[in-house]
């Protein structure tokens, strides 16, 4: 299928991703050509097909309920980009 | 001289007294720092932290303390997996300073075990390419050819071993970013079956698709490291609960009668001449070990690559959607927080990355998801299907490695699909969760040439026994290049 | 408003009560320091795995049993991937198409009479941290937020009702039934406060008797009961007003301001959402047996519904009663166990409801905590019903039981309560009682019976309530005719 600007700025919005005009248009193409490549899958037939979530014949896998304080934070906010400790900042989510 | 000596060897010596950890260690640092600049694997050099290690196993000899089958013996990491205190970049802007406050689970059993890191390798950046072309860093040469790539993504630790740089390295494999690069540099490598080892801080590409696994000169040596980072860990849920089995001890067991399988879609159209004429002679030679060759087929396996589009994409379009720049790495500051998103995002992140991010962001939005996420995960049941079909007749599978040897750099940077499909035999196994190895079988001139195996499910033992049979009556895997002393900043820059 | 008759939805987040998070081993713990209770895994960093909270998905079973849900024989977790700065991972690890547990109902009490609210789902899924708005000043840059991640990966389920309730004060009614039976069940505290429940409407209106649903509005973070029902009330009265004036209800997440009593639209400017989500490829399945569910089923305690039922079935205890000692089930447990050494249901259903409940009202605490056990309790019932000291000198004794935790014939003995009945002992008393009252001594000898009764009375008050009245009676009609 053929992907248009509007639809690669669409994608790019949900990927939280800017992109230059010249990238837009480039992705463009890209992504067509390579969906193109992708739409050979419809020729199996694939109505009975269970889709393969894991590959693993494993199931139930879980942990015990044991509390342990893992004693990272400092040392995660020290190469934060930036923090005020014992807190991680951020900009204001700036209200729509 | 030190630099010949296997992993296995290294080990033994150590082990007796002939050689001092430390010593090693010394003579691999001196190496690369004589010839690293010319091929460019590593990311990182470890030197002191790998020097303290070294020395630390030979202290710990000297006060009687039973060693591990791989202690003293140095060793080189893909930049993906994390180390603690040691930066680990994948190779991208966006993690750049990243310091990982725990260790991925085969370092730390590594890291116990009295293996000295010598350093982190270059790779594309978060493991999506075929040639480390992708890396945000530099470019990394194929020590058989500078012009040439060594492969990717895996790139730096198939350098690495394939100059002499580490006898051992660990890579990731998610699509065949192990055994490309092996098979271009001359090296053997291993993917194991999905869930042979923890992907615990294995910096995640495609969840579903990733493997860790060894590099090594030698089927033994590959063996010794799989031993050394195989098994089960309570902190991967998709780790398999069984213990694996002792695998460099299994390689002198009898030599069986195995049934070798041909699939016809790996023998078509594409295949280079010299590539096709090096699995004619390895077939006869597998005969000759007293193999059984038979033709079968894997009729989805013209799927593998649109599935593997798909899925590997999307799932790395979640996977690397923390990358925002709030608790780690590059942050781009503005003034809001969804203008730092996209900046950060948009600087920190190269081409290859924003091209999946977007394919695979795409592929799960809403009105695509069935046509293009839930469809790749029905034919990848088709392609495990074909796998299972052909396994009950045959004990394994061969193929080329790739269809071709090492490529230059730049001859398919500008087409992703180009690149995409260079990677054609290598990804159905991932896409089945199956192990495949891929090992030295010949050269085109000056480059090698690599054939592949591929087992069902937990059959790495066969397969490392096959390789390592074969390496008995053959010397492709002893070829080293000759490598130059020499800038590598000569011919092109970083994607 | 009669022409539209409301129609209201509730997906309530409610937090397991479980030692650690859902997919790490960070404890959980209200109140703590700012992301003490964070490591890699929940802080997403590169490389980390989640792995499953067994206790968690045992909870999670339990409540959906509870509330008579259908347990799915398969159950998986799927990422809903959306960039938020509480969310590390920037995406939140739940449950999509196949959840935990499917179509349920709970029952609750409106206006005297019960009815029926189907449950469509309850599912799986991890906590968010907290953005903290930084105050002005204190050299912080503006325009600055802070994050605490000390929430973020604490287990929650979603209980998702069906769009069947039929008004504000329905809603409310369903979320007390709510809270009622997953706190009776020990899954989770229910605390609003906390924010271990937390509750989200979703509201439309349609011509009263029509089938189709109208064009609905979600309002978010509701923080307290209360605020459900006034949202519901304004939300409806808005969309009246709306519909009533031909315009069209649109589609949007509101936000309801206490202080105003006012919702208002939270619509973004972005795109709508796109959760894209997909089955988690870090955690493998889970796969139920008919023997787990049983397993779990036989292990849920009676609920409130069945044992308030009970109470008045075999305690023969009104339905006031059954309904308030069974609203708990930590005062339903105490009251069994006062009543197994024999007490008085209804003599025991009084006293709990007036004075124990009073008291452990005030001291912040639940039945199971209280410093009166209940075999003392039942003591001093049975103290009170042999006579030996009086059902209001009971009530002083209680207090001090309370306070001191001692068994009530120690602070009957210690503080001299119990009853004077010999008639020695109040031979003092009541000569200083005709000593000081002559004219009611003159009534009663010309007749008036009544007159004994306030003498004693005045006994009684000498003795501070101490005296056994029957024996004080009979010793002052002694006196009387002596005189
Ligand atoms: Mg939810
Ligand atoms: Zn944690």
């Amino acid at each position: 299928m053929a992907i248009d600007r509007k639809t690669v700025e669409h994608v790019a919005a949900l990927a939280r991703l800017g992109l230059s005009d010249e990238e837009k248009d480039r992705l463009a193409r890209e992504l067509s050509g390579i969906l193109d490549h992708v739409a050979d899958l419809s020729r199996w037939n694939t109505d009975q097909v269970e889709p393969l979530y894991h590959i693993l014949p494993i199931k139930n896998v879980t942990r015990d309920d044991a509390p342990a304080r893992s004693g990272v934070r400092d040392d995660v906010l020290q190469h934060a980009p930036k923090s005020r400790p014992p807190f991680f900042a951020v900009p204001n989510v700036l209200e729509e | 001289m030190i630099p010949t000596l296997t992993a296995a060897e290294m080990a033994d010596r150590v082990r007796s007294g002939d050689l001092r950890a430390a010593e090693i260690c010394e003579a691999r640092l001196a190496h690369i720092r004589e010839h690293d600049p010319a091929v460019r694997a590593f990311v990182t050099v470890m030197e002191p932290e790998a020097l303290k290690a070294a020395e630390e196993v030979d202290l710990r000899r000297k006060s009687g303390v039973a060693l591990s089958p791989l202690a003293g013996v140095p060793i080189a990491l893909k930049d993906n997996l994390c180390t603690r205190g040691v930066e680990t970049t994948c190779s991208s802007k966006i993690l750049k300073g990243f310091i990982p406050p725990y260790d991925a689970a085969v370092v730390e059993r590594l890291r116990a075990g009295g293996s000295p890191f010598l350093g982190k390798t270059n790779l594309d950046e978060f493991a999506m390419g075929s040639s480390t072309e992708n890396s945000a860093l530099f470019l990394t040469r194929n020590p058989h050819d500078p012009d040439r790539v060594p492969g990717g993504s895996s790139g730096g630790s198939a350098c690495a071993v394939a100059a002499d740089f580490a006898p051992l390295a660990l890579g990731s494999d998610t699509g065949g970013s192990i055994r490309q690069p092996a098979a271009f540099c001359g090296v053997v490598g291993l993917k194991p079956t999905y869930g042979r080892v923890s992907r615990y801080g294995l910096i995640a590409f495609a969840s579903s698709l990733d493997q860790i696994g060894p590099f090594a000169r030698t089927a033994r040596d590959a063996a010794l490291l799989l031993d050394a980072i195989a098994g089960p860990d309570p902190r991967d849920s998709t780790c398999l609960p069984d213990p694996p089995p002792a695998f460099a001890q299994a390689l002198d067991r009898p030599f069986e009668k195995i049934r070798v399988g041909l699939p016809k879609e790996y023998f078509g159209e594409g295949l280079t001449g010299p590539v096709t004429s090096a699995l004619d002679r390895l077939k006869s030679e597998l005969k000759d070990l007293g193999c059984e060759l038979k033709d079968v087929s894997l009729p989805h396996t013209s799927c593998a690559i649109p599935v593997y589009y798909l899925i590997a994409p999307a799932e790395a379009s979640s996977n690397l959607a923390r990358y925002d720049g709030v608790q780690y790495g590059l942050r781009v500051e503005t003034k809001d927080l969804i203008q730092q998103y996209f900046k950060t995002r948009s600087e920190g992140f190269g081409r290859e990355v924003k091209r999946r991010i977007m394919l695979g962001t795409f592929a799960l939005s809403s009105g695509y998801y069935d046509a293009y996420y839930l469809k790749a995960l029905k034919v990848r049941r088709l392609i495990y299907e074909d796998f299972m079909k052909a396994f009950a007749d045959v004990d394994v599978l061969l193929t080329p490695t790739t269809p071709t040897p090492a490529f230059r750099f730049g001859e398919k940077v500008a087409d992703p699909l180009q690149m995409y499909l260079s990677d054609i035999f290598t990804i159905s196994a991932n896409l089945a969760g199956l192990p495949a190895i891929s090992f030295p079988c010949g050269f085109d001139g000056a480059l090698p040439i690599g054939a592949q195996l591929i087992g069902p499910a937990l059959s790495e033992g066969r397969l490392l026994r096959i390789v390592h049979e074969y390496q008995k009556n053959s010397d492709w895997h002893l070829r080293r290049p000759r490598l130059a002393r020499r800038d590598a900043s000569r011919v092109g820059t970083a994607a | 408003m009669s022409a539209y008759e409301p129609v209201v939805g509730l997906e309530v987040h409610v937090q397991l009560k479980t030692a650690s998070k859902l997919f790490c081993a960070c404890p959980l713990e209200f109140g703590q320091e700012p992301n003490l209770n964070t490591c890699p895994v929940c802080l997403g960093l590169p490389g980390v795995l989640p792995v499953l909270n067994g206790r968690a998905v045992e909870l999670a079973m339990r409540a959906a049993l509870a509330l008579n849900c259908r347990i799915s024989e398969f159950f998986k977790f799927d990422r809903k991937n959306y960039f938020y700065p509480d969310l590390p991972k920037a995406y939140q690890i739940s449950q999509y198409d196949l959840p935990l547990a499917l179509d349920g109902f709970l029952e609750i009490q409106t206006n005297g009479h019960s009815r029926r609210i189907g449950i469509e789902r309850v599912h799986m899924e991890e906590d968010a941290g907290k953005l903290v708005h930084a105050e002005p000043g204190h050299g912080v840059p503006p325009g600055t937020s802070f994050v605490d991640y000390n929430r973020v990966g604490a287990p929650l389920i979603e209980i998702v009702s069906r769009p069947e309730i039929a008004g504000p004060a329905e809603a409310h009614a369903y979320l007390d039934a709510l809270k009622q039976i997953v706190r009776y069940i020990g899954v989770s505290d229910c605390d609003m406060e906390k924010g271990s429940l937390r509750c989200d409407a979703n509201v439309s209106l349609r011509p009263a008797g029509s089938g189709k649903l109208g064009v609905k509005a979600e309002l978010k973070n509701l923080n307290s009961f209360k605020f459900v029902e006034k949202a519901l009330e304004v939300e409806i009265d808005r969309q009246a007003g709306v519909l009533e004036s031909g315009g069209r209800v649109v589609q949007e997440t509101r936000g309801y301001d206490a202080a105003k009593n006012i919702t208002y639209s939270q619509r973004s400017k972005e795109e709508a959402h796109d959760y894209r989500y997909f089955p988690e490829p870090d955690l493998p399945g889970f796969a139920v047996s008919m023997q787990d569910i049983e397993r779990a089923r036989a292990a849920l305690p009676e609920l409130p519904a069945v044992r308030r039922a009970r109470f008045e079935a075999s305690y023969g205890l009104p339905a006031y009663d059954a309904a308030v000692l069974t609203a708990e089930s930590a005062t339903a447990d105490y009251f069994e166990a006062v009543v197994r050494t024999g007490a008085d249901a209804k003599k025991a259903s009084n006293f709990i409801m007036t004075e124990l409940l009073r008291d452990l009202k005030s001291a912040g605490l639940a039945a199971d905590r209280s410093p009166v056990r209940p075999e003392h309790l039942a003591d001093l019932l049975q103290i009170v019903a042999s006579g030996e000291i009086s059902g209001k000198i009971s009530k002083d004794v209680f207090p001090i039981m309370f306070q001191t935790g001692k068994p009530p014939k120690e602070v009957i003995r210690e503080h001299g309560l119990s009853l004077i009945s010999d008639a020695s002992s109040l031979a003092a008393p009541i000569a200083e009682v005709l000593k000081e009252n002559p004219k009611a001594i003159e009534d009663f000898k010309s007749g008036k019976q009544a007159a004994i009764g306030f003498l004693v009375g005045q006994v009684m008050k000498k003795t501070r309530g101490q005296a056994d009245p029957g024996l004080v009676a009979q010793e002052l009609r002694k006196k009387i005719g002596q005189a």
